[in-house]
């Protein structure tokens, strides 16, 4: 039986997003856009690196690799050959709350991704020899994206050190002797507690015929057994009462810092009046970090920051590059100072319609493809429950005053409740070398 | 002066982007990196705007201005929620045509390009591609770095950033691109404020030659201590889009490392788990430039990785492509393409890119329809003209060592070259 819709959002200026739930729980989000003759087809999974259990981190992102391989029907190899084939491309991304699949195509692919992507969901072949051989591609994802990258390793050791009993501290990608303990049986477990239509939001965006979609969902989903989903219970992060510091000497050429405050869940209302004081301290060149410290000071090579973006509370994260010959500690000290400022006084209402002008542009580019929009519509349903999200936040974003700004700053942005990561080089002659080429 | 258009109406964005014939290959000798700090110094202030208040200008509106300089070309562009349209195009119209080039700003500008190029040190991709190029190119302009040194950036003045500026930033010299939720009676206008105030000028020649492949089989070993990891490039001369080879060649690419399933990234990743990814890749420009085989093994995969590429590389070339390969990456350039063209942002710069190395406008068009007309045969013979095996360049970044030298034992090598990954 073809799925009711349940309700519908309006999605930015001309587009609509209609809601659909099977019996077993599978919700669909479709929006018809008609702009191009392409698809995004997404399958987003509720489960990501923060269910993981202490000595078998990793395992939702190897997980991930191996929903590439075969199926019941399908040998190794065979789904990324149809894919291709027809002209589309796939990919997918695991981080703390969330899995997601993508299948972007040409229109003419629409029944191939239906068969594949269902298929896959339910019928997943977890092989030993297949388990083993993803693995060693995964460790090498592991040396390229964190042994070897000074600022993957500052990523890890910053939520390592701010959620230090709690799924946020443990890398999505896994630690090395956790990736090379994980097992096919661990694999089986995981994919059937967790890849069920309860779990999952699929999200359709492009030139589909609605009709044929939810003919084509029911048929291939409809059968699919839910899952007794394992309880998550999310651990309590317990207040925080002095600063954590971690110094770590690295190949790199110049210091770097990073600093990791106590941030709300995105769903809190507190949430968008960071984001408009991130937007103040780091966004673009008229923002008070790049003006000090890369133009002004001239300590920075390069300033940013990201408030987190989960369903728990996590970081709000500021980074540098120090430039060379500046130290750490001085960056810090600056850095520390504009934070002081905004704890204390309300930036000028021109800095304010400047970070919400940037808030605005970011959202309109974030909707030029059909995979963007469909990406914004599954990741604002698993982390906040509605899949309009992008324009109900914006309005929340342009609502923001300069007392807003104040109160968040003064309540979060407290050094004692933050995380410190300071990098120094380690070969001092390679500051020399510059040094002596003046 | 060439203007393209591409209105759409999907969403309230306007962009408009002005492509200047003048990139890193015009840079005088010494004077590497001068078309880009030129472009950088657009936006640190104008005759009548401090740097400061040009960017409050810019974010207050809702718009996002870039300059973006390659070998060949320097883009300058902005892009604004469509009610800022007429402003944003104002503000491009007055940092293209009257930038101050304030002498203190371009001392703060020439130390900060100084700190990045040393920040990038830190990025091994970046070292491993720049020292392949700066040798498979040796000699000729394509091997310049855009960013330039940290010795040719200190040589720059204040008196080359203007003239550079005074020579290539000129109607002639440029093509103006505008897209989004513009009319085309807009889009003329708007066009016309954004060049108004340029002088006349000249077009500028792209002024390289062909490069020249020496033959051989050569290493550069960038050295960079406590790598797990070894990026691993190979390269030698590829294939430009006005040859009668391309097609042929591009359809081999895809058979041999252009997708997922191709035969790189099954051997190296698929079967043996060795790299998270290995691909080629036909570097497309003013003239011909590389053919590159990219690949990421963990050190102690390096040296069997490399020797499975090299013979690969040999199969792919003395045996070509089968019936299957072929049919396989027909349907894939043909069908994927509809992914180059759907957005019209996409749309704006394909337009833009075929304008700047002078294909005409049909170039894509004429490209899908001469898919169905190529065969195996000139898939085979066009591998055996473009790629000679025995004459690439390979480039492995490792601490030198033990690695060094099973590198060096791996294969016959007319050249070895160690290079302190410090040197920019």
């Amino acid at each position: 039986m073809t799925p009711s819709l349940e309700r519908t959002y309006p999605f930015g200026p001309r587009l609509t997003i209609e809601r659909y739930r099977l019996d077993n729980g599978l919700t669909l989000l479709f929006c018809e856009d008609r702009s191009a003759p392409v698809f995004s087809y997404q399958t987003w999974f509720a489960v990501g690196s923060r269910q993981e259990r202490e000595g078998k981190t990793g395992l939702a992102h190897l997980l991930e690799h191996l929903m590439f391989n075969e199926t019941q029907s399908l040998p190794h190899g065979e789904f990324d050959r149809r894919i291709e084939q027809a002209g589309a491309e796939s990919n997918a991304a695991t981080y703390l709350d969330w899995t997601f699949y993508m299948v972007n195509a040409p229109a003419e692919a629409f029944e191939l991704v239906v068969d594949l992507e269902s298929d896959r969901m339910q019928n997943l072949l977890l092989r030993d020899e297949l388990v083993a051989s993803e693995r060693e591609v995964v460790k090498n994802e592991r040396l390229q994206c964190v042994d070897d990258d000074v600022d993957g390793v500052i990523a890890e050791t910053l939520f390592r050190t701010a959620f230090e009993r709690h799924g946020y501290g443990r890398p999505t990608i896994g630690w090395m002797e956790d990736i090379e303990g994980l097992t096919a049986d661990d694999c089986r477990e995981f994919y059937a507690a967790y890849y069920a239509p309860n779990n999952a939001t699929l999200v359709v965006v492009g030139d589909v015929e609605r009709t044929r979609l939810l003919e084509c969902v029911a048929r291939r989903y409809g059968a699919m057994a839910r899952s007794a989903l394992p309880s998550y219970a999310p651990e309590a992060v317990p207040r925080q009462e002095l600063e954590r510091r971690v110094e770590l000497v690295q190949p790199t050429p110049t210091p770097k810092l990073a600093l990791g405050y106590k941030c709300p869940a995105m769903s809190h209302t507190d949430h968008a009046p960071l984001v408009v004081l991130g937007e103040i301290l780091w966004g673009g060149r008229s923002s008070r970090g790049y003006r000090k410290l890369v133009h002004g000071l001239e300590i920075a090579t390069e300033f940013g920051g990201t408030v987190g973006q989960f369903c728990e509370p996590s970081l709000l994260e500021l980074s540098a590059t120090a430039r060379d010959g500046v130290e750490a500690e001085r960056v810090l000290v600056e850095l520390d100072a504009l934070v002081d400022e905004l704890r204390r006084d309300a930036p000028t209402p021109s800095e304010i319609e400047r970070a919400k002008a940037r808030i605005e542009l970011s959202t309109y580019q974030g909707m030029q493809s059909s995979a963007g929009k469909a990406e914004q519509i599954g990741f604002s349903e698993v982390v906040l429950g509605d899949p309009a999200s992008l324009w109900t936040r914006l309005d929340e974003y342009l609502r923001v005053t300069g007392e807003d700004l104040v109160r968040v700053a003064q309540q979060y942005l407290v050094s004692s409740e933050r995380s410190v990561v300071v990098v120094t080089p380690d070969d001092d002659d390679e500051l020399d070398d510059s040094e002596d080429a003046a | 002066m060439k203007l393209l258009v591409e209105p759409c109406d999907e969403l309230p964005l306007a962009q408009l982007v002005v492509t200047f014939r003048a990139g890193g290959v015009h840079d005088p000798a010494g004077l590497e990196g001068l078309s880009r700090l030129t472009a950088r110094m657009l936006r640190r202030g104008t005759r009548t705007t401090p740097g400061q208040d040009l960017e409050e200008r810019v974010d207050g509106l809702g718009a996002e201005l870039g300059a973006h300089v390659g070998l060949g070309s320097t883009t300058v562009g902005v892009e604004a929620v469509v009610r800022s349209a007429a402003e944003a195009a104002d503000i491009l119209a007055e940092v293209i045509a009257e930038p101050a080039f304030d002498e203190d700003e371009l001392d703060k500008l020439k130390r900060q390009a100084e700190a990045e190029i040393i920040a990038s040190r830190d990025d091994d991709d970046g070292l491993a591609a720049r020292a392949l190029r700066r040798q498979l190119f040796r000699g000729h302009p394509h091997a310049r770095r855009v960013q330039g040194t940290i010795e040719s950036i200190r040589a720059v003045t204040r008196d080359d950033v203007v003239a550079h500026h005074r020579r290539a930033y000129t109607k002639q010299n440029a093509i103006l691109a505008v897209g989004g939720a513009v009319e085309r009676e807009d889009a003329m206008s708007l066009a016309q404020r954004v060049l108004a105030r340029l002088p006349d000028g000249e077009t500028f020649d792209y002024g390289a030659p062909e490069p020249v492949m020496s033959p051989g089989r050569r290493l550069v070993i960038v050295d960079k201590p406590d790598r797990s990891q070894c990026q691993l490039g190979l390269a030698t001369m590829g294939v430009h889009p006005s040859d009668e080879d391309y097609v042929a060649m591009v359809l081999a690419n895809t058979v041999f490392g252009g997708t997922f399933t191709s035969r790189l990234n099954q051997e190296i990743r698929v079967k043996r788990g060795w790299s998270y990814g290995a691909s080629s890749g036909l570097a497309t420009g003013h003239v011909r430039d590389s053919f590159t085989i990219w690949s990421a093994p963990s050190v102690d995969d390096a040296v069997a990785c490399l020797e499975l590429e090299l013979q690969l590389l040999e199969e792919f070339v003395s045996k070509g492509i089968d019936d299957v390969e072929l049919e396989f990456a027909r349907q894939y350039v043909r069908r994927s393409y509809a992914f180059e063209i759907d957005t019209a942002k996409k749309r704006l710069q394909q337009r833009l890119d075929r304008a700047l190395l002078g294909l005409p406008e049909d170039f894509d068009a004429r490209l899908l329809e001469r898919l169905d007309e190529v065969s195996v045969t000139e898939v085979g013979a066009a591998l055996a003209r473009r790629i000679d095996p025995s004459a690439l360049w390979v480039s492995a970044v490792a601490g030198q060592g033990a690695l060094e030298a099973a590198f060096r034992r791996s294969t016959h090598w007319d050249e070895v070259v160690v290079v302190p990954h410090d040197q920019d």
